[in-house]
């Protein structure tokens, strides 16, 4: 498989999340024996990108950070990917934006420009987390409940599944995480977070080739 | 009847009571927004009616119409 491109931001509190919760992703790819080139932190910038996507190939392209219908962000909301994106970069790529709102306008154009398939949300992402965590992400019992479905679109991927079988177990997995939050089982905490999770199921999209493997 | 300002009104008294009813345990991250949010930040923006409080109001609303047709209960299929 073509080498897994990653750009994790830090600068505040939400892509500190993501970074973190990131990492569990790359372990799984560094034992699929799949290349990592992994743009972190000041790294997530648009030149950065460009550059490692055209000298490597990258054959997955999974990004972290802030967004909104025409952009992703990198570092401190530097935008990496518009409607002006030079189409060498997503061009038979799959491309997984974990950001904002990109899924209802930009997926669309990028899939246009070439790119295999386009996962993202049409909406917000909505991440819950504990009030005492934020310097612990990777303790965080409830963001790990917001996270590990959508970080299971990319693994999934590079265990040898298609797309859209990657995007379904991510969607039955919030599903499921759902259901107990809705049961008596659940606690206070869990049942308030329950219509964020709804928000998550019901705004991820797949769009493009649903077949595409790495 | 009531008009479409009054049942606004009404939709937003609807998300601010069932936030006030929510855990202060946890704070929210809205993805295009970086900043957390505690159970009284949600309830200014939403009472602001900014756009940060309209999208809160349209994640609890379609979770109250999912939840109203069944569809949040037939996910498991």
């Amino acid at each position: 498989m073509n080498p897994l491109l990653i750009t994790r931001p830090n600068h505040d509190l939400g892509t500190n999340y993501l970074y973190n919760w990131s990492e569990h992703v790359i372990e799984i790819a560094k034992k699929k024996m799949v290349k990592v080139l992994d743009l972190k932190a000041k790294k997530a910038n648009k030149k950065n990108m460009t550059s490692y996507i055209l000298k490597n190939n990258p054959s997955l392209l999974f990004l972290n950070g802030h967004g909104s219908f025409t952009t992703i962000m990198g570092q401190k909301n530097e935008i990496l990917l518009d409607k002006n994106t030079d189409e060498r970069l997503v061009k038979d790529r799959i491309i997984y934006a974990r950001s904002c709102s990109a899924g209802a306008v930009l997926g669309g154009i990028l899939v246009n420009r070439g790119a295999k398939t386009f996962v993202g949300y049409i909406g917000s992402f909505i991440l819950v987390m504990e009030k005492d965590k934020g310097f612990h992400p990777l303790e965080d019992q409830m963001a790990k409940r917001f996270l590990e479905p959508s970080n299971l679109i990319v693994t999934s991927i590079l265990k040898g599944n298609s797309v859209g079988k990657a995007y379904q177990k991510s969607i039955k997995e919030m599903k499921e995480i759902l259901d107990y939050f809705l049961s008596s089982d659940s606690n206070y905490e869990e049942k308030t977070s329950a219509p964020y999770m709804w928000n998550n199921i019901s705004c991820q999209v797949l769009l493009g080739d649903e077949n595409a493997k790495a | 009847m009531k008009n479409k300002k009054s049942i606004k009104e009404d939709i937003k008294k609807i998300v601010i009571e069932r936030i006030r009813a929510s855990s202060g345990n946890l704070q929210i991250v809205v993805g295009g927004k970086g900043e957390k949010l505690s159970k009284q930040d949600l309830i200014d923006n939403v009472s602001k009616n900014n756009n940060l409080g309209k999208e809160i109001i349209r994640i609890q609303m379609e979770f109250l119409k999912a939840m109203g047709s069944g569809e949040l209960y037939t996910t498991q299929a």
